[in-house]
């Protein structure tokens, strides 16, 4: 236990406190894009647009800490060499991805909580705190399988290799799935791919709740499998590395 | 006293390439062992299989009676790769207060810090230290844990002079206090004077396996050297009981084995030498030699 509070502590130092960069990217940039859609290009919107962008941007912003801030973070430790570090000590690969996870949740929820502040304070959203919460905490958990398809892409090769999976995956994903303006301005074809995207069933299911219409029970299968489909890439992907040792 | 390390016929494989064959050995606590061999000899290989990071082709390891990798095995083991692990955004002295917190029964924080010697550099992120700053910090780190058995993989790669002297006076006050070492290094004079048994990899296999003294006698010619101008022909015709091994710019080096009969032969041109002495080989040397035979 003590090895991982004092892992999570550092992480929290290493990945929030002292990663400037990222209170750059993974807030500001959909904090951007939400003040600009919603206060300076807002022409003939409906009032209800400016919640369900919320919603959109509180998704893109966990889009982008849970893949490029997670796989950028466990490339950089692979390089670092402290993961091999961890395999030659008594604390398991599980205590570090454990504590990453943790790290990941609590950014999570501080990037959806700025956003949904810019929201009340500046834009003037407003809904009850069951709402508020729903945000925070669906997006909160739906993020876990894009973190764990993070860790699995931080090692498909070098950093230029990462990189460029990641911005190939990460930026359509968030288009094709409705995040940046809506679904329904795509082509049919577009819609039926964004449609299967994890964003896109976190955004339906979230809307929803939010509405209190009918358990959106398809999406949250959906959910599901994307969870198990990230699982099993990345048993595969350590098996393939633990195989790549062995020879 | 249990056998620390118990390796048994040995063979690892990457591919088609054969980079260890056949190799047995036991390590008992206590031993200070020197692991030589030219690059690509698989030393780093070797001590790879001993940490469990990658899997014998052929073959057995016990550590501990144990496989490597469990986390008994891990608890009591502490190493210091060639390349030096770090992390980001983190300073040295907190990567210490996380590396203590993985073991059960951690040295003394003040301890570690003593050990890792950085001064004011102790708070400085760790990927802005120098390669010899990363090397102290990486070897503390290894100690983090109280290990029985220590793994030194080219340890003092990229410190200064007076760094590597306090290093090397680290690993004997350990060697002293019971603990059990197997080190690589570059710098075989620095071996020379730390191990207690030197496992000498060559061709894919143990060449030499026992005590530094045993080398060095199976090796047992002298140097004698000196400078002189006087023409190569002259002075290969003198001495006969040796052959001349270099001889660069006025430098002569003659190897034998009966120094005394070397300079009763070089006495007649005596006024021409300069500089005579005699020395036994170092593991350096031998070092080279036994690396030349066979290739």
């Amino acid at each position: 236990m003590n090895a991982f509070t004092n892992q999570v502590k550092t992480n929290i130092i290493r990945i929030i406190v002292r990663n400037p960069r990222f209170m750059a990217f993974d807030i500001g940039v959909p904090a951007l894009f939400y003040i600009l859609f919603t206060k300076v290009m807002n022409q003939g919107l409906p009032a209800s647009f400016e919640k369900t962008y919320l919603v959109s941007m509180a998704i893109y912003a966990t889009l982008l800490s849970s893949i490029i801030t997670v796989a950028n973070t466990v490339l950089s430790d692979k390089e670092q060499a402290y993961i091999r570090f961890i395999d030659v000590s008594p604390v398991s690969r599980n205590t570090y991805y454990a504590s990453m996870g943790m790290v990941l949740l609590i950014l999570t929820m501080v990037e959806i909580a700025v956003i949904e502040l810019i929201a009340k304070l500046y834009i003037g959203v407003s809904m009850s705190v069951i709402n508020w919460l729903v945000i925070l905490t669906v997006v909160t958990i739906a993020s876990i399988p894009l973190m764990i398809f993070g860790v699995s892409l931080s090692f498909v090769g070098s950093n230029t290799i990462v990189n460029l999976m990641v911005n190939l995956i990460v930026f359509p994903a968030a288009i094709l799935s409705g995040l940046w303006w809506p679904l329904s301005m795509m082509p049919t074809w577009s819609q039926t791919i964004g449609k299967l995207l994890p964003t896109y069933q976190t955004s339906v299911i979230v809307n929803d709740v939010m509405k209190q219409t009918a358990v959106p029970l398809k999406m949250i299968g959906g959910e599901l499998v994307w969870l198990v489909l990230a699982i099993g890439l990345l048993v595969v992907v350590q098996k393939i590395q633990r195989t790549k040792r062995a020879q | 006293m249990t056998t620390m390390i118990h390796v048994n016929n040995l063979s690892k494989r990457f591919g088609k390439k054969r980079v260890l064959s056949d190799i047995s050995s036991e390590v008992e606590p206590g031993e200070i062992i020197g692991l030589i061999g030219k690059n690509g000899a698989g030393k780093s290989t070797l001590i790879n299989l001993m940490l469990g990071l990658t899997e014998p082709s052929d073959g057995t390891i016990k550590v501990f009676g144990q496989a490597p990798r469990t986390k008994a095995t891990k608890a009591k083991i502490g190493v210091m790769f060639q390349d030096s692990f770090g992390l980001d955004r983190v300073r040295g002295n907190e990567l210490i207060k996380l590396v203590r917190s993985y073991y059960s029964h951690p040295l003394a924080f003040s301890k570690i810090v003593e050990l890792a010697d950085l001064g004011a550099n102790l708070t400085t992120m760790v990927t802005k230290m120098s390669g010899g700053q990363r090397r102290k910090l990486n070897f503390a780190l290894a100690m983090a844990g109280d290990p029985e058995l220590l793994f030194l993989d080219e340890p003092t790669a990229g410190m200064d002079a007076n760094s590597r002297y306090d290093f090397w006076q680290q690993i004997h006050a350990l060697s002293n206090s019971g603990k059990t070492i197997i080190v690589t290094s570059h710098y075989l004079e620095e071996i020379d004077d730390v191990a207690s048994r030197i496992i000498f990899l060559k061709n894919q296999q143990v060449l030499y396996d026992g005590a530094l003294m045993g080398l060095k006698k199976r090796f047992t010619h002298t140097l004698v050297e000196f400078d002189s101008s006087l023409p190569e022909l002259k002075l290969t015709t003198l001495v006969q009981s040796g052959d001349l091994d270099s001889h660069n710019q006025n430098h002569y080096v003659f190897v034998t084995e009966d120094a005394d009969a070397v300079v009763r032969e070089l006495a007649p041109e005596m006024a021409n030498l300069h500089n005579l002495r005699i020395t036994q080989r170092s593991l350096d040397q031998i070092f080279r030699e036994v690396v030349k035979e066979g290739d």
